[in-house]
Formats: C-alpha cells, structure tokens, sequence
C-alpha cells in the first residue's frame, strides 16, 4: 500500500515536472514567447518583485479587499435573512426583486461602485460584499425556514421568549446553513476581488495581472496569477482544515 | 382579500413607491448621479431602435458558442477520467487545484492570445462552462455506485453496457447540476470579458457609459442585464426540472 503510494506520488511529480520542461522547451521556439513566457522568467519574475516588495504590496491589498467585503457582506446577508426568514409576508413581497437582483451579473455594478466610491479598495469591498450577501441570504433564509414549527410550538407551550427561542431553537438549527454559505462564499469572494483589480484599480494581485498584460509581460501576467493560484490554494487548504477540526463531534 | 392578491398588491406598491421615489429625487433635487426611471424609460425606447438588440445578441452568441464547446468536453472528459482510476489518482491534486483558481481573473490572458474581438469571450465562456461541467460530471461519475457495477459485471455486461446502463444515468444529476451553474456564469463570464476590452455587447456597454459619466445609459443597461440574467436563471431551472421530472422531489420522497 505505502509502495502504491508513493509511486503515486513520483508519477504526479514526473507530470508536473514534465509540464514545466515542456513549457519551457517549447516557449520561444513552437509558440512566441510573447504569448506564453517560460517558467523561467516567470519565477525571475516573482524574485524581482519580492525583493522590491511590490508583491506583499499587492497581496496585502487583495486580502484586505477580501477580507473586509467577505465580512461586510456575511454580516449583512445574515441580518437580511434572519430579517426576512422570520418575516413571511415581506419575503413573499420582497422575493421577485430580490431574484431579480440576483439574476444581475454582480460584477456589472463595479463601474457604479467605482463612479461613487472611487477607484481605491471601497469600490472592490463593495461588490465582493454584494457577492457574499446575496449568498449568505438565501443560505441563511433557508436555514430559518428549515426550523420545525413544532420545536418552536413545543418551546412557547414550556414558557420559553422570543429571545430563548431565537437562542435555543433559530441559532443552532440555522448554523449548518450559514457555515455552509460562508465557506461557499470564500471562492466567490476571491474571485469577485480579483476580477474588480482587473477591471479597474490601481493596486492588487488582479491590477498586477492587468497592468502586466496591458503591456504585453506575459513573464508579469503569469506571476501574477502563479500568486493567486498560491493563495486560492492556501486559502483552500486552511478552510479544508478548518472544517475538519470544526466538524469532529458530527456523526 | 386573498393571500395571492395581498401580495400582488404588496408588490404592486413596493414597486411603485420605490419607482416614484426615485423618480421624484431626481426630479426635485439632483438627477445627474442617480438619473430618473423615466430617464431611463426613454433611453431604452431610443436604444430599442438603435443597436440594444445588436448588442444582447453579441453577448448572447458569445454565450451560445462558448456554452457549445465547453459543455460537451466538460462532460465527456469528466465522464471518462472519472471512470479511469489510474489517470484520475495521478491528476487528482491537479484538479483540486484548479478548482480553486479564480478562473475568470484569467481573462487578460486569454485577451492577449485571442485579441480584442468575440474570441476571448467565447474562450473564456468556453474555459469557465467547461471546468464546471468536468469537476462535476468527474465527481459524479466517481460516486456510481460499485456495487452496481459488479453486479453488472457479473450478469456479463460490457464496459459499454455498463456505461450506457449505470454510469451515464447516474451522473445525470450531476450533469444537470453543473449545467444549472454553467448557464448563469456564462452570463457573468461574458460580461466580465466586455468589460474588460470588447466593441460591442452588454459589457461594453456599462464600460462606456460609465466612462462618460452617462448614468442613465448605465442605468439602462443594468436593467437589460438584470431581465437577461433572471431569464438565464429561469431558463436553467425550468430546464432541469423538466427534464429531470421523473426524479422524485425532496419532497415526494419523503
């Protein structure tokens, strides 16, 4: 078993290294190395910026951006479906626009954002805390309207407040819904960051993506996204682990 | 009064009473930022004869022909690595890795090798439908159950028996599921591909009237892009669940 893994493991390190030896090969001679650079260069690349500190520069921006819009944007989607799952009759109401509004690519309202809070993080913070929102909501809202009326029945029977109920009965039957929803919205958050640098800012991993391809550096194009291919994967690998220490007590 | 029309009425007024607000602050205090439903009323009009319909049908053909290519090889690649044991172990932390790269912040790449016409739009419509396709339709087609696919071994069945009797029918689902995400992110891919370089479609559109400053034709536009995508959404839901109807729901299972 332990042999069969480990031939596992050599076969996966001979196709990467496979991978970047035939990139590197072919660069500059089957295609332009305008098109594709070369691991090579792409790593030079990299050096160069961690020894000018650019790249923690970028990186810092990025996280904070995600960070900031993922809480604003949990916090509030939260509250709407808390707000809204408690409230039938404005749910009901409500329901249409707030489909309509899903149904908008959210990344359309980054030239609004940018109009109105200009082209420095707010802009990003906003649209990445729209995204989150709106996914928060409707998995917190799903989670509310899974509570059993009889717990809550047999709860009011034995005396119990509204706040005992919301304590007792909505907080623990809706936790599963929204911990999914905030480990959904993490990708979505990463990638509505990255895609508002690369459409307009002046700092972050997506600004260093575009503002490399605006001057055909491919070298700088693909750093940039070996960067973010990094922290997507380190992000991934924390959430992983988060959830398996978070998770032990379940059956 | 019924419950159905409470509500219709409820809607009717939340409709109306936000219409006429903003109606109202545009016209009594300052409209340059926030424009006017009316405003945008009449661009929409104007553009109705003018190019709007030129414009959905670039981003709608984009879509079309991204969701063609990338859909089928999702699924037929998925289908078969998820059947192949060996490649897919050795591939395997390949694809957890790719699943978890942004992949539409690719987009200027696929600029700089396309240019500046629909082809990166499609490219990337086409790379983003078919990673959801494959990561979902190779996840199914690893959870077939084995036990099936002994028992049809031993009733002598071929591997394309087998497939064609319980492999195929049990990623189904999970097809579907992917092709539920696939449709509206296409929409969002395309659009994002607009924003970024293109000379027509619904993207290009918001960037260029939001480099003038012309709010109302920003306005408009959104609210295109919003009946767009609420079709798109609808589309895939009712698609799924007409042609998964002979599934039991939730609901009737239990």
């Amino acid at each position: 078993m332990t042999t069969h893994w480990i031939a596992i493991w050599f076969g996966r390190a001979l196709i990467l290294a496979g991978f970047l030896a035939a990139w590197q090969l072919a660069s500059g001679t089957l295609i332009p190395k305008m098109f594709v650079s070369d691991p090579i260069s792409i790593i030079e690349t990299i050096a160069l910026w961690i020894a000018d500190g650019s790249l923690w520069n970028h990186l810092a921006t990025t996280l904070v951006t995600l960070l900031l819009g993922y809480g604003l944007g949990a916090a509030l989607g939260i509250a709407a479906g808390f707000a809204l799952g408690l409230a039938p009759f404005a749910d009901r109401t409500l329901a249409p626009f707030i489909a309509a509004f899903y149904g908008l690519p959210k990344v359309a309202l980054l030239p609004l954002f940018v109009i109105f809070l200009g082209i420095g993080i707010e802009s990003k913070v906003a649209l990445v805390a729209v995204v989150v929102a709106f996914l928060l909501f409707y998995n917190t809202r799903a989670g509310v309207r899974d509570v059993d009326p009889d717990l809550i029945n047999s709860l009011r029977l034995m005396g119990a407040t509204q706040a005992e109920i919301l304590r007792k009965v909505f907080v623990p039957v809706t936790l599963p819904w929204i911990y999914t929803g905030l480990r959904v919205a993490v990708g979505y958050a990463l990638t509505s960051t990255v895609v508002g640098e690369v459409l307009s800012s002046n700092r972050g991993l997506g600004f260093l993506i575009e503002s490399s391809a605006g001057r055909f550096n491919s070298a700088g194009v693909f750093a940039a996204v070996a960067v973010l291919v990094a922290l997507s994967l380190l992000i991934t690998a924390t959430l992983t682990r988060m959830e398996v220490s978070s998770s032990r007590w379940r059956m | 009064m019924s419950d159905a029309a409470r509500i219709t009425v409820a809607r009717s007024a939340v409709l109306l009473g936000f219409l006429t607000a903003w109606e109202l602050s545009g016209r009594f205090f300052d409209a340059t930022w926030t424009s006017t439903p009316s405003l945008i009323a009449m661009q929409l009009a104007d553009w109705a004869h003018d190019g709007l319909a030129w414009h959905i049908a670039v981003t709608l053909t984009e879509m079309a022909i991204g969701l063609a290519i990338g859909v089928p090889s999702g699924i037929l690649l998925g289908l078969w690595l998820g059947r192949s044991p060996l490649p897919a172990s050795l591939l395997r932390p390949f694809i957890v890795a790719l699943n978890s790269v942004p992949v539409v912040a690719l987009a200027p790449i696929l600029i700089m090798w396309f240019g500046l016409g629909m082809e990166p739009k499609i490219a990337l419509v086409t790379l983003v439908s078919f990673l959801l396709l494959f990561f979902n339709t190779f996840a199914g087609a690893q959870a077939v159950d084995a036990d099936w696919i002994a028992a049809l071994e031993l009733m002598g069945a071929t591997r394309r028996e087998q497939f064609r009797k319980a492999v195929a029918p049990a990623c189904v689902t999970w097809i579907f599921a992917g092709l539920k995400n696939a449709l509206p992110y296409a929409l969002i891919a395309a659009t994002i591909g607009e924003m970024m370089v293109a000379r027509a479609g619904l993207g290009f559109l918001i960037t260029s009237s939001s480099a003038v400053f012309d709010m109302t034709a920003l306005y408009a536009v959104l609210v295109v892009l919003m009946l767009l995508g609420a079709a798109v959404n609808t589309l895939a839901e009712s698609s799924e669940a007409f042609l998964l109807r002979w599934r039991p729901t939730l609901s009737e299972a239990r």
